[in-house]
């Protein structure tokens, strides 16, 4: 995959990013990457410790932070899994008050406080699918940056 | 490598899956508490595998809560304002419970959000007992901090957590876990006598999580004396 190849498919990611509402991730991974990296050993110059992303190791990051975006609720299912029961988010007292709300609630009124974690109810087959998919981008990121690593070192 | 199709295809299929706008709109808080959960399961796995007994317990409802209540936000470990859960186990003899965002004093008088802890159980036993006590680090065995991987993942919080653990006293276990990386948290903690630092850990990649759960089980069967 050449350099062009890899800065195409980014860009095709964000795009697609795009088409399904994903503003907010669009704009995490602009600001990782556009962070950059650090300098290592002689690469160290006089004014500046951090270096830009090649192509491909901006396809990298995007792709790592695309995945790591839609585990959480493969994570659910893992605490689930371990707890043996299913999981919800409640509040308590220190976070009403937090929100400035004046006296303490009932636990009734805790439960029903907007901004409560929550996340989408996903059927077996949908989160089969999700972690089958999520897993097989990771696979592929994975052995894109073993190439680039390999590439690096020579 | 793979090719720019398969990647293509790839991306296309699972941005193409039903709920993963839904998804992409969670708020980062959601996304950290969903990560927490899934670092404190891992835990209650390293607990069984090291041979101990774990149950989950609601502060409420007692054991085998369901559904297990976790803090949508730091707070009170005695707090009965939900059936806030967390996982009593004893290993070798040794008792003690695993908790997700609960607020410690540590020993300056400073108090400290702790993402997962592991708290002795009779110390537990007391705060919970005790209406407004909160728990100090004197009982407090290890401290985890979870960071999801987002565009704020730095050494900034390697630094916040390396002040938070020097308020704790002596922790059996003080690691840094996150399913994201970073070359610069990575050369932060690679400082000896630190945090340890766990990245990538993932339910989508074996080893990196295997690897963590390892660590922590054979922490937990040094510190219970188990031969």
């Amino acid at each position: 995959m050449t350099d062009r190849d890899a800065s195409q498919l980014y860009k095709h990611l964000l795009d697609r990013l795009r088409e399904v509402g994903g503003t907010e991730l669009i704009r995490e991974i602009e600001v990782t990457v556009g962070r950059g990296k650090l300098r290592t050993g002689e690469e160290i110059k006089p004014g500046g410790f951090q270096t830009t992303l090649s192509a491909h190791e901006a396809l990298v990051v995007a792709l790592r932070m695309l995945v790591a975006a839609v585990e959480p609720p493969i994570y659910k299912a893992e605490a689930e899994k371990a707890s043996e029961s299913t999981i919800a988010w409640r509040f308590d007292e220190l976070e009403y008050s937090r929100r400035g709300a004046g006296a303490v609630p009932s636990p009734e009124a805790l439960a029903t406080t907007t901004g409560v974690p929550e996340l989408p109810s996903l059927t077996k087959d949908e989160l089969d699918s999700l972690g089958y998919n999520a897993a097989r981008l990771l696979a592929l990121a994975q052995a894109t940056e073993r190439e680039l690593d390999v590439a690096n070192a020579q | 490598m793979p090719t720019l199709n398969e990647l293509r295809a790839a991306v296309d299929t699972l941005l193409g899956l039903p709920g993963i706008p839904s998804i992409l709109h969670l708020n980062n808080n959601t996304r950290e508490r969903a990560f927490e959960a899934y670092v404190f399961s891992l835990l209650v796995q390293a607990a069984r595998q090291a041979g101990g007994t774990v149950e989950l317990h609601g502060v409420t409802s007692g054991a085998n809560p369901n559904p297990a209540v976790f803090r949508g936000a730091p707070g009170y470990m005695g707090s009965r304002a939900q059936d806030f859960c967390f996982a009593r186990c004893d290993l070798h003899g040794k008792e003690f419970e695993i908790h997700v965002a609960v607020i410690y004093v540590g020993s300056s008088g400073a108090t400290h959000e702790v993402d997962v802890s592991i708290y002795d159980r009779s110390a537990a036993d007391t705060v919970r007992a005790s209406p407004g006590l909160q728990p100090g680090t004197r009982n407090l065995r290890a401290a985890f901090e979870c960071k999801f991987y987002d565009s704020n993942l730095g050494t900034a919080l390697g630094r916040a957590f390396v002040g938070l653990v020097s308020d704790c006293g002596h922790l059996k276990a003080k690691k840094f876990v996150t399913n994201g990386q970073s070359q610069g948290l990575a050369r932060y903690f690679s400082k000896s006598g630190g945090p340890q630092a766990y990245f990538r850990v993932s339910p989508l990649i074996a080893d990196d999580s295997h690897r963590f759960v390892h660590n922590v089980e054979q922490a937990l069967r040094q510190w219970a004396g188990v031969s």
